[in-house]
């Protein structure tokens, strides 16, 4: 580890910093703000070097590499750079202490960040508002008036102009969008404005909403519009505005008591700082104060109950990864997709005979979002898990038995660390243990776990075939005996709610069974298909399809017949010997292209599933294919499959080839069948 | 015919025998140790068979010849003599 | 008067001081007097002794623990019992019964094998002498054929040119892996003999290699042979793949499974080194599953169990015909069955266990058998209770190979009974003399008035 590494910060990373005061997190509005802190160029460069010392330092003493990817650390280093160079004079020193305070900056950040993470919270600015006093009591707030600022003289110019032009409770209300940069003039609150909305309207209504509500509120209590801050209402607008919490209309009355809230603490603080302020130190503002604290009292309620609120939803994802309002509400109508019909087609995940110890909504643990999941255990003639006594994990037949991926896909991630518990124990913290996650790229996970430790052999981002050995079976996690444990989820994070799932083609206490949802003790295995016998289960083998097009030009024919190639693969060929080849198996036919010829597409594989629902075709394809939806139907013995604006490529040495036009409706009808002689 | 025992021999309820000269140890069971306190007794082999009968359920054939086959174990151990 | 008391035939029983007993192992006191629910004696007085016995739920446990240990680790798998372990016509049935395909090795096996019907392409045809007339009738079966040297390969040839198609064999290969090596059979891999009898087979035109065939040795409990013999198969397919373009439908890695009965001059019983069907597979499937293909298109693994499955399941009831004390002192038994019937005392220890209650007095015997020929003891020294004639003993564990190579020589051979459910079936009758004679035509010229 090259030791000059830990002393610097990608430009990203503090770009990122200025975004988090916007509530965003997206490069563009995050550099609006960084131009906005520049309009006094030499409060900017204090902001900078705020922002750089504080992520440095953050890194220094190894904060959380992902919050602080996120820009999270910078932030309290920003402000008081910001803070300092707009509240105190120029001086030499000055410098020192901005050096001094970012440098505490950082590792305060750090400090509240670990200890607010047990409870979910997001640190704010705290430990700029903790720090920022520090420095100003002991600097001294200079006079507004003695306080020479240079400004970008293009910038006041525009100021007085629209002072001119816009009405004065207009000017000041967009202003006070400056004064998240502790700026007084309206080009930087249109900055901020634009910042905010670029990629948020929700954000954005919600902080204009927080402006008008705050103005209300202060006017209300204060009596007039004099001296009014609007800082603190329109962060308190935009943290609960669809930010930390989903959006809904109880989320607004919810953001609305916070504003209003905000309020009151902000004029108690200015009351308090009154106070304790004296010619010495000059008159210190209230900043930040009132939102950071109100939000974090907010909040904790919701952290600790989240489950009984029903209405007021927190954002289900990490802190650092919330992107915006927007975002958030769709992460979240994911999140209860338990109403989402299963995409993937899904074997069993191991080989041989296993038992169903819970199935879908089983007793003990398979409850609520978790519901529909799947045990899977071994018992023998006698109904036992394990030979002997079953003292030792050995004992049970189980234990290190291969475990194999359901459908294919990319290997998300995995833990592989946790000992295994020895037979009847069960750790409950880390509650699936060693686990994988895959990415089947339909929108839909698979999630094993229980995994011996150490076992598992494949990585992140790693593909897999169905059938193909991910690792072995262990006890580890909340599992008393050696089992696998197996969901289907939304999104991939551990503990995500469950799709309802049923598994294709097996056998079901030794009957075949196209789709299987077997129950709590039965006994499954994987229909085990010999490459010439895969068409005959289905009764297809020697059968040909022919499928029937409608265009513009009447009706055009095609055959496709079921065959093994030459090296005993099960494959499509049609009537002038183009050949189509099957990869993913289970017996529902599905066709992609021959991956040795098109590696590339082996996340992006054309394929149909004719017998099913839906039309399986990921949205973005490579080399000339392109997809605009369709839908599959399957009425009695024929399926329809309408399909607007496809076109398919397929080469001839690859098995691939043009077959229909655009603007083509398709209909496959099962006219006849025919056995073929080999 | 009388049965002698040739060298000291200890025996204990349980049937665990012990033969002091040479030092051998065996052990009886419970049919054997009656028949062996018969022979203590100085009783000869007939009225050793009809103790038996006496005593345990057992035919007079079954009887005779087992006894036979004790008493010859009980030479080859060299514990009895004629 | 007082009841009299119970009578055992009196014993004693000297102490041996000094060297232990050199096999260590606990003696078998506990009597076995009921086999399934059934009377020992019971079983005896009605059907006679000896009299085999079979557990058909042994008999099926013992099959499926043995799929289970397989089939849970390796996708593609199928058991050919080996019949001439013992191909008792209701053994057979019930493994097929049970979805065992059938490993035969002469003509004679196979007709057994599709008598009770089972299916052509589910018997594999093993061994090193196999004629024109077998081949044609397996190969148009349908049945695994593994061919065992070029003479073998040759026939076959022209099986294929008079049926006139392309034959799909296997060819049984031989690695050295243990002590001595096995060479009698088959290709050797390490002299470089199997590529080029792959090679030769491919060749020729007329066949396509598409299955391996090892048997690496009998009663074999050390399951690292197996691991050696699984890794020898993986890297014999990836060259003769690569070479070749060979891609196989089966492998075939044979029998040799141990079963408890504790070989001869072997240090600890049989119950404490005989390897379990967990740890055999688990030290094959994952290296086969290592091998150069996808899983989903994983040779089929056949392994051809014999003794691993039908030793245990059945017992034999003999009877004790006389008792004798040896000069040396020691005791000796003589019973009803011999090595006519017990062939395999040859490898094997057996326990003799009392079927009535003799008492817990063992005694240092050699067991006789029936036999009027010196040789014929059943064991040099075993603990057997005090016993006297007509007295039961059960002796287990003796499927495998006992009857199947029994002799028909002095006595007519015994009753063989299945007992399953609480149901007593006898599966062969005892012999008889016009039965065993009834294929003799004596010429009137050899009848003198």
């Amino acid at each position: 580890m090259n030791n000059i590494s830990q002393f610097t910060c990608p430009p990203k990373v503090m770009l990122r910093s200025y975004g988090v005061l916007a509530f965003s997190a997206h490069p563009i509005p995050a550099t609006l703000i960084l131009i906005a802190t520049f309009f006094h160029p030499i409060v900017g460069l204090m902001g900078v070097v705020g922002n750089l010392i504080s992520n440095i330092t953050a890194k220094w003493i190894h904060a959380n590499k992902e919050a602080w990817n996120a820009g999270v650390f910078g932030v309290s280093g920003i402000l008081i750079g910001l803070a300092l160079g707009m509240y105190t004079e120029q001086t030499f020193r000055l410098w020192i202490f901005l050096i001094g305070g970012s440098i505490f900056s950082g590792i305060l950040s750090v400090m509240l960040g670990n200890f607010f993470s047990r409870y979910d919270l997001p640190i704010l600015s705290l430990p700029f508002m903790l720090i920022i006093w520090l420095l100003l009591l002991t600097i001294g707030v200079a006079e507004s008036d003695t306080l020479s600022l240079t400004t970008i003289p293009f910038v006041k110019s525009i100021d007085i102009w629209l002072f001119n032009i816009l009405p004065l409770t207009l000017f000041e209300y967009i202003k006070m969008f400056g004064n998240i940069l502790f700026q007084e003039n309206l080009i930087s609150g249109i900055f901020v404005l634009v910042a905010i909305g670029l990629y948020s309207r929700i954000s954005l209504l919600y902080g204009l909403w927080g402006g008008i509500l705050g103005l209300i509120t202060y006017v209300f209590i204060h009596g007039s519009l004099d001296g009014f801050h609007g800082l603190n209402f329109t962060l308190t607008a935009l943290a609960f505005g669809g930010f930390f919490i989903v959006n809904n209309k109880h989320a607004f009355i919810f953001t609305s008591f916070a504003i209003v809230s905000t309020g009151l603490v902000d004029l108690a603080t200015i009351k308090v700082l009154n106070a304790i302020s004296s010619e010495s130190t000059g008159d210190l503002p209230s900043l930040v104060f009132a939102f950071n604290i109100i939000t974090l009292i907010f909040l904790f309620p919701l952290k600790m109950l989240p489950q009984t609120i029903d209405n007021l939803r927190l954002t289900p994802i990490p802190l650092y990864l919330i992107r915006s309002p927007e975002s958030n509400i769709k992460w979240f109508r994911r999140w209860i997709g338990n109403k989402a019909k299963q995409k993937t087609i899904i074997t069993f995940p191991f080989i041989g005979e296993w038992t169903i110890l819970q199935g879908n909504k089983g007793e003990w643990t398979h409850k609520g979002i978790g519901r529909y999941a799947w045990d899977f255990i071994i018992r023998d003639e006698r109904k036992h898990q394990a030979s002997g006594f079953g003292l030792e994990l050995t004992d049970f037949y189980a234990f290190g038995l291969p475990v194999l991926a359901p459908a294919p896909g990319t290997v998300y991630a995995i833990e592989n660390q946790i000992e295994d518990n020895l037979p009847g124990e069960a750790v409950t913290d880390r509650n699936w243990g060693n686990y994988v996650i895959i990415n089947h790229g339909n929108g839909e996970f698979s999630e094993l776990s229980h995994f011996k430790q150490y076992s598992i052999i494949v990585v992140p981002g790693q593909y897999v075939q169905r059938g193909d050995i991910i690792g072995y079976c262990g006890n580890s996690g909340r599992s008393p005996i050696p089992h696998i444990h197996f969901q289907l989820q939304t999104i991939p994070e551990i503990g995500a709610p469950t799709i309802a799932s049923r598994f294709s083609e097996g056998i079901i206490n030794k009957k075949i069974n196209v789709e299987c949802i077997p129950d709590k003790d039965d006994s499954v295995t994987i229909l085990n298909i010999e490459s010439k016998d895969e068409w005959s289960l289905l009764g297809l083998e020697g059968e040909s399809w022919i499928f029937e097009s409608q265009g513009r030009f009447g009706k055009q024919k095609e055959e496709l017949s079921f065959s093994t190639d030459n090296l005993g693969l099960p494959a499509i060929v049609s009537t002038d010997n183009r050949l189509w080849h099957l990869i993913d198996r289970p017996s529902f036919i599905e066709i992609r292209p021959d991956f040795k010829t098109y590696p590339s597409l082996l996340n992006n594989s054309v394929w149909m599933n004719i017998i099913g629902d839906g039309v399986i075709l990921p949205k973005k394809l490579v080399d000339g294919f392109k997809w605009h939806g369709g839908k599959v139907y399957k009425k009695f013995n024929y399926f329809i499959i309408e399909i607007a604006n496809i076109e398919f490529y397929i080469h001839s040495d690859s098995g691939l080839e043009k077959v229909i036009n655009k603007k083509t409706k398709l209909i496959f009808e099962r006219i006849k069948i025919e056995k073929l002689k080999r | 015919m009388e049965l002698q025992f040739k060298s000291e021999l200890t025996i204990s309820e349980s049937g665990f025998l012990f033969d002091h000269s040479t030092g051998l140890t065996y052990t009886l069971n419970s049919t054997g140790q009656f028949i062996f306190r018969k022979i203590q007794d100085k009783q000869n082999a007939m009225h050793i068979l009809n103790f038996v009968m006496q005593e345990f359920d057992v035919s007079e054939e079954t009887a005779h010849k087992d006894l036979d086959d004790f008493v010859r174990q009980l030479k080859e151990f060299d514990l009895v003599s004629r | 008067m007082t009841e009299k008391k119970a009578y055992s035939k009196p014993t004693i029983i000297r102490h041996s001081v000094g060297v232990q007993n050199k096999f260590g192992r606990p003696p078998a006191t506990v009597p076995i007097n009921r086999l399934d629910g059934f009377e020992v004696s019971e079983l005896a007085e009605k059907y006679g002794s000896p009299l085999f016995v079979l557990s058909v739920k042994a008999l099926r446990d013992r099959y499926r623990d043995l799929k289970r240990a397989f089939s849970t680790r390796y996708p593609n798998f199928q058991i050919a019992y080996s019949y001439k372990t013992n191909y008792l016509k209701s053994v057979c049935s019930i493994l097929k019964q049970e979805g065992a395909w059938a490993e035969v090795v002469s003509g004679f096996e196979y007709d057994i094998a599709r008598n009770i019907e089972v299916p052509g392409n589910q018997i594999v045809f093993n061994g090193p002498y196999k004629s024109h007339e077998e081949l044609t009738r397996a190969f148009n079966d349908g049945a695994i054929v593994n061919l065992d040297n070029y003479d073998e390969m040759q026939v076959v040839e022209k099986v294929a040119s008079e049926l006139g198609k392309t034959l799909e064999v296997g060819i049984r290969i031989n690695m050295d892996l243990n002590d001595p090596p096995w060479h009698k059979f088959g290709f050797n891999v390490e002299a470089g003999h199997a590529f080029e009898a792959v090679k030769r087979a491919e060749a020729g035109g007329k066949l396509k290699v598409v299955g391996l065939h090892i048997h690496t040795g009998t009663y074999v409990d050390d399951v690292t042979i197996y691991s050696r013999a699984a890794q020898g198969l993986v890297n014999f397919y990836s060259y003769i793949q690569e070479q070749l373009g060979v891609k196989l439908k089966y492998w075939d890695l044979g029998g040799g499974y141990a079963s408890h009965n504790t070989l001869h001059g072997a240090y600890l019983p049989a119950e404490q080194t005989c390897p379990t069907f967990d740890q055999y597979a688990e030290a094959i499937c994952p290296i086969l599953m290592s091998g150069p293909f996808q899983a989903q298109d994983a040779p089929k693994l056949f392994i051809e169990p014999g003794r691993a499955i039908i030793d245990e399941p059945f017992s034999l009831i003999t009877s004790v015909v006389s008792q004798k004390r040896l000069p040396s002192g020691q005791r000796g038994v003589l019973l009803d069955s011999g090595m006519n019937i017990m062939s395999s005392v040859q490898w094997y220890r057996y326990n003799f266990q009392s079927a009535q209650d003799s008492g817990t007095m063992l005694e240092d015997t050699i067991v006789y058998g029936g036999l009027c020929m010196n040789i014929d003891v059943l064991q040099a020294s075993s603990s057997i209770p005090p016993v006297r004639r007509g007295d039961l003993l059960v002796i287990p564990h003796v499927g495998a190979y006992n009857i199947s190579q029994s002799w028909q020589f002095i006595y007519l051979r015994p009753a063989i009974i299945a007992i399953e459910d609480g149901e007593v079936y006898v599966i062969k009758k005892a012999e008889t003399r016009d039965y065993v004679q009834g294929f003799e035509d004596v010429p009137g010229k050899f009848i003198t008035n």
